[in-house]
């Protein structure tokens, strides 16, 4: 598996990392009572999604309209 | 012979469909076959069989597979019942489709105006009458959203930008192939019985009609599918498809409309998606959304229903107000007043249009502090509105004003929308609502608006493109004919209605209290003038697309780009790819040039 | 020539054109669930009452968010040629779908039984999982073609397929990311 180890690919797992841990945050937020949960989860959710859209989804490409990936 | 492929994979697809559906329905321990949620269940895998069968497989989805895709052979006639690319095809096929619905949809009306002609029942029942006064109101809904964005929004738009096809010309087709299906839900929702809860289908009662409620339910989720599909097609073309030098102000305000139009559909137009679901979910699968003994909330329908259907107004009338200002500014051959003010009202109606869906609710039991946000955000419209009015006006102002058809199509509109758009500022007013919600006030006002405005405006559009469309003129004094025919039923048979509503007559019953007898009978004496009036547009229509006499390139004189090139246009639209260097605007400035479309260089190809 | 720098060329490439359309799709699809999110506040509030199996959220949940790393890669491999790990990590993606979409059918079969569709949380949890199963079903469907074709090499000249498959499963994660908390969590 060299080709994971590989700069160009480093992003990828830079989110997925990310969203594991944001994930676990959220299990924990989720299994207990804070006052304030309903902000914090909408927020990391928000985080989530934005990771996946500029990470994984290259939103930039489209919005720059350029031809390369 | 597409068709028939259509129809049977139609078919096909209803049987598996159907088959898994009694399958799971079984394997859950209930009845298998009870027709309401097999058949909704059934229902996308049928259209998915149609699709395929009417062209997707056979010119598109092969090529998923590793197959050649079949060669396209149709030429003529038959290309109109083919799966066709071509925009050109598609926006008659909408034309065309949309009109007949048009025609149905009025005769359902003149139905109903017989049965109100006296008091008492005459020819139907209670029952009968609420049926057909659904379907008339659900096919006229559908003819006002999708007949001028689908027939002039694919015929006209690419050429007037430069383009020589829509940016994905596959997925046109699509689109246009998902309305027959409306249609044979309409059917089927006719013969069915019908269903008596107008085109609003206001939950609980919709969750309660029998299953003709139910295909008006799918016939407006698929309808619905197939707008999405168009509107994100049209955004695409105009954003990435404009001709070298067609910058956003040089874009004729008529692509402007349908623009914004096009942006309004594709977000709104899923929340329809979403109510129809959730009701057809109700009736088939056991939830309780809209059930309040169990939890559910009624008023939830209404929301999701009105944020997609108040902007669907604005879906049906800003094309005809982008048809008007293109049409006022060519017959006044002067350039259209204030075009940067029309465009920001245009994109002021569609940011407005998003938060303004409750003025509907007034009476329905809504929190009462909802109230005054959604009077005050209704009023605001008045004002980009009345913008676009100016523009129009400042227009008309001092010109030479040529009295052709279109142009008596577009001043009708403005005449028309003119008391819609002021009674609709009564009509958001909180106190004068609660007093005329659900009276014929209410009738009349969105008549004025959406028939009056919307479907003047179409065929204000019909008239002016109908020679470059066919390359054969329509009868002048025939459509003069129309026109005032027309114009003086409308009036006769809708501006009464005012009266009547605030008289206390309530709409969606088949009979009224005896003293309003003589008013109703004038209203339907109006309304078969009305109705009259049609025929004569028919025949023009039919004989002169036959036996016109041949149309030059451009008869009215106009700038925009689809008059420079011949009627009707060749294949891919321009020779060479034309070269915008200023607006199309620019009447009595001889030196006015709005593109040159004879410059040297490789043609426009987008590669399909 | 006329004086406009900034205008666009008078031929978009093709690939930014399908973006686009893909892109509007996502947008248009992002008001659906907008609208079945604010459905389900409004039915239930801020509160969730039954007991989901918090386990199992949490698995599907991470098998989704991982399945989204798995086509990035396929995507990646197909944008360089490279028909075999495309293939590998399309394969992948489809497998780990597969494990989202029992687990979803999982917590179905309790739910009849737990929380069936004729309560309030029944209901909403129904549509929710409901509406993004049939969109992770779909997608599954998409990749299991793509799958197919990049294993004989038909994405070698243009990947664009691949790209918008792959993005279409992003975006049904993108939904799951709005949807766990909204069932599971809060
Ligand atoms: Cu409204």
């Amino acid at each position: 598996m060299t080709i994971l180890t590989s700069a160009r690919e480093s992003p990828g797992q830079a989110a997925l990392l990310a969203l594991a841990v944001l994930t676990g945050v959220e299990y924990v937020i989720g299994g207990r009572d804070i006052t304030g949960a309903f902000a914090m989860l909408t927020l990391i959710a928000v985080v989530k999604a934005a990771v996946i859209v500029i990470a994984f989804m290259h939103l930039a490409n489209v919005l720059r309209g350029s031809a390369d990936d | 012979m597409n068709i028939l492929r259509g129809l049977v994979g139609g078919a096909l697809g209803y049987v598996v469909g159907a088959g898994l559906m009694m399958a799971i329905r079984s394997s859950a321990g209930g009845r298998a076959w009870e027709v309401e949620s097999v058949t909704a269940g059934a229902w996308l895998f049928a259209l998915s069989g149609w699709l395929l069968g009417v062209g997707v497989w056979r010119y598109w989805a092969r090529g998923w597979f590793g197959r050649d895709v079949a060669p396209y052979t149709a030429t003529g006639g038959r290309r109109y019942l083919d799966f066709d690319t071509d925009h050109k095809v598609i926006g008659i096929q909408y034309l065309v489709t949309f009109l007949g619905m048009f025609f149905m949809a009025g005769l359902f009306a003149m139905l109903m105006r017989w049965e109100l002609m006296g008091n008492g029942e005459d020819i139907v029942g209670p029952d009968q009458y609420n049926s057909i006064m659904s379907l008339h109101g659900t096919m006229m809904v559908f003819v006002a959203v999708a007949a001028t964005v689908g027939a002039f929004g694919n015929y006209v738009v690419p050429i007037m930008i430069g383009a020589d096809d829509m940016a994905f010309p596959k997925l046109n087709a699509m689109s246009y192939w998902l309305v027959p299906p409306v249609l044979i839900a309409l059917t089927a929702s006719f013969l069915a019985g019908g269903y008596d809860t107008g085109w609003t289908g206001y939950a609980p009662l919709s969750v309660q009609s029998d299953v003709g409620g139910l295909f008006f339910n799918l016939a407006f989720f698929t309808l619905g599918l197939s707008s999405i599909v168009g509107a994100i097609n049209i955004v695409v073309t105009v954003v990435t498809m404009r001709a070298e030098g067609m910058t956003w102000t040089r874009m004729p305000i008529f692509v402007w409309s349908i623009f914004v139009t096009a942006i309004l559909s594709f977000i709104f137009t899923q929340f329809i998606g979403l109510a129809m679901l959730m009701v057809v979910l109700d009736r088939t699968a056991g939830t309780i959304f809209f059930d309040p003994a169990a939890g559910g909330s009624p008023l939830l329908y209404q929301h999701v229903f009105w944020f997609y259907s108040h902007p669907a107004v604005y879906i049906m009338i800003l094309p005809a107000f982008g048809i008007t200002l293109e049409l006022v500014s060519t017959f006044t051959r002067k350039p259209l007043f204030g075009y940067k003010w029309a465009v920001g009202a245009l994109l002021g109606i569609m940011s407005l249009s998003a938060v303004v869906w409750a003025h509907h609710m007034f009476t329905s039991g809504m929190a009462e502090a909802l109230r005054k946000p959604f009077l005050a955000s209704t009023e605001l419209i008045s004002i980009p509105t009345g913008l676009i009015f100016l523009c129009a006006l400042g227009t008309l102002w001092l010109g030479k004003i040529r009295f052709e058809v279109p142009m008596l199509f577009a001043l009708g509109v403005l005449f028309n929308f003119l008391i819609g758009g002021i009674t609709g500022v009564f009509l958001a007013d909180v106190p004068v609502d609660i007093q005329l919600q659900d009276t014929y006030f209410v009738v009349a006002h969105f008549h004025y608006v959406i028939l009056g405005g919307g479907i003047f405006g179409l065929f204000g559009a019909t008239y002016y493109w109908f020679p470059k469309m066919t390359g054969r003129s329509m009868s002048d004094r025939l459509g003069k004919v129309h026109f005032w025919w027309m114009m003086i039923g409308f009036n006769a048979t809708f501006l009464p209605m005012f009266i009547l509503g605030m008289q206390g007559m309530n709409r969606r019953v088949a009979d009224y209290s005896p003293d309003l007898e003589s008013a109703n009978f004038a209203v339907s004496m109006g309304g078969f003038f009305l109705g009259t009036s049609f025929v004569i547009f028919l025949f023009n229509f039919i004989w002169s697309w036959a036996r016109g006499p041949a149309a030059p390139a451009d008869p009215w004189g106009s700038l925009t780009l689809e008059w420079q090139i011949p009627s009707p246009p060749p294949h891919e639209n321009f020779t060479s790819p034309p070269l915008v260097l200023s607006d199309p605007y620019g009447y009595g400035d001889p030196d006015s040039v709005h593109a040159d479309l004879a410059r040297d260089g490789a043609k426009t190809v987008v590669e399909k | 020539m006329t004086d406009h720098a900034t205008q666009l060329p008078h031929v978009t490439p093709r690939i930014t054109i399908n973006r686009a359309g893909l892109w509007l799709f996502f947008l248009s699809e992002t008001m659906l669930f907008s609208g079945i999110l604010a459905t389900r506040f409004s039915l239930l509030g801020t509160e969730v009452h039954e007991d989901v199996s918090q386990t199992i959220g949490l698995v599907i949940t991470s098998i989704l968010l991982a399945s989204s790393y798995t086509a990035l890669r396929a995507e990646h491999a197909a944008s360089s040629g490279d028909r075999a790990t495309c293939a590998k990590y399309l394969w992948l993606t489809l497998a780990l779908g597969a494990v989202f979409v029992a687990g979803v059918a999982y917590e179905w079969a309790e739910a009849f039984d737990a929380f069936p569709a004729s309560t309030e949380f029944g209901t909403v949890f129904f549509l929710m999982t409901g509406v993004h199963a049939f969109h992770v079903i779909t997608g599954l469907i998409f990749l299991a073609i793509l799958l197919n074709n990049a294993r004989l090499g038909r994405y070698d000249d243009d990947a664009w397929p691949v790209e918008a498959g792959v993005k279409y499963w992003h975006f049904v994660d993108v939904v799951w990311v709005f949807f766990y908390p909204a069932l599971y969590l809060i």
